[in-house]
């Protein structure tokens, strides 16, 4: 498998909170339980501020999946990360959330979520069949994103979310 | 506290960029690194563990760096030195008009305190120790690089 293997996925969001507020519950990992419900439990290995590790079980498709990541506090807010332990079904993850206001809308906040990655093909799947269910894990996938980001929206509008079941 | 040295290589700045960012050429290049393993790489970033010989027996630093090549690698370490509770750094390289690559070393770092199993001396004091080291180090790349 090579890089073009790689696959891209996004979403975006308007927040009505200001952007350090924003940025500062995205950093927050321990806090996301409660704002995104398909979390099962976070350990904070290490966070000095700036650079975060930490451990999370998370439901995706009816499963758990244990992942790890390492995430990077830019001097801006903005964060970067990417998982040593990815989702049992890639070989390699990583992404971004940032943060943007807008002096037409004081208060809010837009948050951009991007994720690169890479699915494992099956032994017995054709190049054909790989294309097509990657092509949906990324329809599935930004779905998934989306809805993270709206239950962030809703958490700051309301204080609590709504997240649908989705199956990634 | 933060300290940084400074030196300057002979050789063009992806080269000098090349030795610090390949873990793998450091036992060769630093005769108290005894083992480096890098469990994660993507290009941009790595998770490594090291060990290193001290007076006191092995020490094993786990932690992560981001490469940029050629201009910085930036490093944190998530377990430092078990006299540290904190410990981060930067490489940066700068190519100098009259050729060579400037080589920038900083190192930010915390103590624990002589009761939690710290030294028995001031961050000020550890601060002139580390320095030594780290100019030592930055004088075998450099040595490693221009023997290339």
């Amino acid at each position: 498998m090579s890089d073009v293997d790689r696959d891209h996925a996004g979403a975006q969001a308007w927040v009505r909170a200001p952007r350090s507020a924003v940025a500062a519950v995205f950093w927050d990992i321990s806090a996301w339980h409660a704002i995104w419900r398909k979390i099962d439990d976070v350990e904070v290995l290490y966070d000095d501020g700036v650079h975060q590790e930490f451990a999370m079980g998370v439901q995706r498709d009816g499963r758990r999946e244990d992942v790890r990541t390492i995430r990077y506090r830019r001097s801006d807010g903005d964060i970067d990360f990417f998982s040593p332990q990815p989702p049992p079904t890639m070989t390699m993850h990583n992404g971004a959330w940032l943060f943007e206001s807008d002096p037409a809308l004081p208060g809010s906040c837009r948050v951009t979520a991007h994720r690169h990655y890479q699915l494992i093909a099956a032994a017995d799947e054709s190049r054909a069949e790989f294309l097509r269910r990657r092509r949906n894990y990324r329809q599935q996938f930004e779905e998934r994103l989306q809805a993270i980001l709206d239950c962030f929206v809703d958490h700051f509008a309301t204080g609590r979310c709504s997240s649908s079941e989705l199956t990634v | 506290m933060q300290i940084t040295e400074t030196i300057t290589i002979d050789a063009p700045i992806e080269r000098a960029y090349a030795a610090f960012a390949d873990l793998d050429r450091w036992p060769a290049i630093l005769p108290d690194t005894v083992a480096v393993d890098v469990s994660y790489f993507d290009g941009y970033n790595q998770e490594f563990s090291m060990t290193v010989e001290r007076p006191g027996g092995e020490e094993t630093v786990r932690g992560f760096r981001y490469c940029r090549p050629p201009l910085e690698l930036e490093l944190v370490q998530t377990t430092p030195p078990p006299i540290m509770t904190r410990m981060s750094g930067l490489w940066s390289f700068a190519e100098l008009p009259e050729g060579g690559t400037e080589v920038n070393a900083t190192r930010r770092f915390s103590l624990k305190t002589p009761d939690q199993g710290g030294p028995a001396v001031t961050e000020e004091q550890f601060a002139t120790t580390l320095k030594t080291i780290l100019r030592t180090n930055l004088e075998l790349f450099k040595e490693a690089v221009e023997r290339e």
